[in-house]
């Protein structure tokens, strides 16, 4: 207030100044804004990183958190020796692998499926996204039964068909893949909204004057659709990405990570590693180079999608 | 984290403080002297209490008791319980393992018997037997002594006991002419449950139903018949695994539960009240069991003893939740008064009847006759005679994790002996890097 009444009193030359005094005023108010936010951020997202680097050079059982030991590099040797973290890092990357694709392809479709005139449209769209919008760990345990390898809805349907019971998650070898169809029936509503978004804001005469020019739906897809996505395309993958590597609730609702370590990954491994066994100095070492692979992926992701 | 407690304390500290003020602006309150109005001006010491959250009656003995409690010892004790979830598998244990880390813990805790071991090796629950008299701990059954102890001090006082037993369907054991043993000398072997189970499953009756959970259960039932074998899970010390948990013997034990898993006696993923619903014909449970079965009048259920080796001896799991007092509290012996209530002849009797658990105390069984006649007998049998406790040894957790990871991969048929290697050599690598010094 009181720069209000000086402006009106001096002249044209202090005039500069208290602009750039607005100026000024105008960044403080800026950071006060983001200053929380900021802070938030530090407290709970870098300390913890930074602590988490400096525990992993260390010996620290969480029970005992007055006996903590630096012992350098030792964490980071047992863990490139260690044969569970080569499956886990394994298991995170098959994982995101498949269902990175396969989960945008399928949302993608979805979002084309609910994108017309149908009456039931919808109906059709709360379906698909309603299992985005129920935790995760109650999806987890229905499908735990749907999968029972011995009374199990799946299997049932399967006997009708002819087709012997499958053990499911009870298989190391169908595990990891019965996780996979769980986890992309149940997160692909989520980026089948943000498709539909991007869809409905591409505009209808593109369609209607390639209509005239005579192309046929396929070519619309291919020539219009697709390209005017691009965009929408990059972030869904990326968020996707990033989702797919921290998978935890699914593996540690459904197998705690068996059978024979099949659905072990690196979030499960830490988990693990820092509260059950209480090895805390071991799990942070993990997590810093979980960290370095997330960023590596986004790194390579983003260096990817700009070079198009 | 620290600050805050600290602030809060400041909060805390300035309302008592107030409050006493309030209570004694006549004449100066000396610690604990009467005063000259007569009434002694003592601070009352709030006391807390974490617990798994339960269910029903072991719910409702729990309030009711910190309620007696709190009337016992008004003016002096205020006992504030938590209840925390325990979840299917280890939730509780990862809520202590929180507190441990940012000095969080309650006065007083309940933990899981073979957790005692760890806690107690990791400082954060203190030694007991400067509130117990002699007399008072040799009322506890043995097994109770033995789970408290760690290098030999008192730690943890059992709040209940347990075991395990073969609960049979009486309709399906007399549909097939089977006559389940009622005397301990004849508790059924391996080799003759397997008949059972053959002669029962069909269609969609299994044979047994003998998961509880994929976690601390399958260490806590199946340890046994390593024991029954003559081999332990890990040695007496509790300072290695490799050769006891993969010894031939353990080999033998693992690979009998494969091979009621492919032939699937039993069901990997049961419903819970599979047995109830007359779907099993056997069922591997405890006594908690026992409540619940009043839901089914169609349910006719007896119980015999846990099954042995053909050459090996009769045994049973053991164990409970035990209750003590963390390194934290700031009063541990007005703590200790909590943990001495909590597991009187009262409560261990009001406990035992609450969850139809065998009494963690002699004196209890006093006024539980119904253990002296069948059903209940062979369970009083197995706790008192036969029982054995889980290994006592701080790397607990990581034994009990790697060992019910490694049953469940077996049940599903992954291969026997590789499994064991890698319990063994996961407990011998964590004993020697975290525990050995």
């Amino acid at each position: 207030m009181p720069n209000v009444s000086t402006q009106v009193h001096t002249g044209t030359k202090s005039n500069v100044t208290s602009i750039g005094l607005q100026k000024r005023r105008e960044s403080i108010t800026g950071y006060s804004f983001i200053l929380p936010a900021v802070l938030l951020l530090m407290l709970f997202l870098l300390l913890p990183f930074l602590l988490a680097v400096v525990f992993g050079f260390t010996k620290f059982n969480l029970l005992r958190p007055d006996q903590i030991k630096f012992t350098g590099l030792d964490n980071y040797v047992l863990l490139f020796k260690d044969k569970l973290f080569y499956k886990s890092l394994y298991n995170t990357l098959y994982f995101t692998v498949v269902v990175v694709p396969v989960q945008s392809a399928v949302a993608l479709m979805l979002a084309l499926l609910v994108n017309n005139q149908l009456k039931l449209r919808n109906v059709f769209r709360i379906a698909y996204f309603s299992p985005v919008i129920t935790s995760m760990t109650v999806i987890a345990i229905l499908w735990i039964s749907l999968y029972n390898p011995n009374e199990g809805l799946i299997n049932s349907a399967l006997n009708m068909l002819g087709i012997p019971k499958q053990p499911f998650l009870r298989s190391a070898d169908q595990a990891m893949n019965s996780i996979i169809f769980m986890s992309v029936w149940q997160a692909a509503g989520y980026q089948m909204m943000i498709f539909l978004a991007g869809l409905q804001s591409i505009p209808k005469d593109l369609y209607e004057a390639s209509a005239m020019d005579g192309a046929n739906k396929f070519q619309q897809l291919k020539f219009i659709t697709i390209p005017s996505l691009y965009n929408v395309i990059v972030f869904v993958l990326t968020i996707t990405t990033i989702q797919a590597v921290k998978l935890f609730t699914q593996p540690y609702v459904m197998t705690n990570g068996g059978p024979e370590n099949s659905t072990r990954t690196l979030a499960l491994l830490i988990y693990q590693q820092g509260f059950q066994f209480r090895n805390a100095g071991y799990a942070s070492a993990v997590s810093v180079i979980f960290f370095m692979i997330v960023v590596l992926i986004s790194f390579f992701m983003k260096r990817f999608f700009r070079d198009r | 984290m620290k600050k805050r407690k600290r602030g809060l304390l400041a909060v805390t500290g300035v309302l008592t403080l107030s409050l006493l003020a309030g209570c004694s602006s006549g004449g100066q309150a000396n610690d604990g002297s009467a005063g000259d109005k007569g009434q002694a001006v003592q601070k009352e010491v709030e006391i807390s209490y974490w617990r798994p959250q339960a269910s029903g009656p072991e719910d409702d003995f729990y309030v009711r008791r910190v309620d007696e409690f709190n009337k016992a010892y008004q003016g002096k004790i205020k006992l504030k319980m938590e209840p925390i979830t325990r979840g299917n598998s280890f939730a509780y244990e990862d809520k202590i393992n929180a507190a441990v880390a940012s000095h969080t813990l309650p006065d007083v805790v309940s933990m899981d018997g073979p957790n005692v071991a760890n806690y107690a090796a990791s400082n954060i629950i203190i030694p007991l037997d400067e509130y117990y008299t002699k007399d008072d701990l040799n009322d506890f059954v043995p097994s109770i002594i033995q789970q408290g102890t760690y290098k030999g001090k008192f730690y943890a006082a059992g709040l209940a006991e347990s075991s395990v037993v073969l609960f049979y369907n009486k309709k399906i054991m007399k549909q097939y002419g089977i006559e389940p043993p009622t005397n301990i000398k004849d508790a059924w072997t391996w080799d003759q449950w397997y008949d059972v189970m053959k002669k029962t499953a069909h269609n969609d009756v299994f044979g047994t139903n003998m998961i509880n959970d994929k976690g601390e259960w399958m260490t806590y039932a199946f340890e046994q018949m390593w024991i029954s074998a003559g081999t332990d899970i890990v040695n007496k010390e509790g300072t290695k695994a490799q050769g006891w948990v993969n010894s031939d013997k353990g080999l033998e034990a693992a690979s009998f539960l494969q091979k009621l898993a492919k032939e699937k006696l039993f069901n990997i993923d049961p419903k819970p009240t599979e047995f109830e619903e007359g779907k099993a014909a056997t069922k591997l449970g405890g006594p908690w069991n026992i409540p619940g079965f009043k839901n089914y009048p169609d349910l006719e259920w007896g119980i015999t003893y846990f099954p042995r080796k053909a050459d090996g001896i009769v045994t049973s799991p053991s164990g409970s939740w035990a209750i003590g007092v963390s390194t934290d509290s700031k009063h541990p012996k007005e703590a200790a008064e909590v943990v001495k209530w909590m597991t009187n002849k009262d409560s261990s009797a009001q406990l035992a009847k609450a969850i139809s658990m065998p009494a963690s105390r002699k004196s209890a069984y006093d006024s539980l006759p119904e253990y002296n006649e069948l059903p209940l007998r062979v369970i009083k049998e197995q706790v008192t005679t036969v029982s054995h406790a889980r290994p006592v040894t701080p790397a607990y957790p990581v034994l009990t994790q790697k060992f019910a990871e490694a049953l469940t991969d077996i049940m599903m048929g992954a291969d026997v002996k590789e499994s064991l290697d890698n319990v063994a050599s996961a407990y011998d690598d964590e004993y020697q890097r975290n525990f050995s010094n």
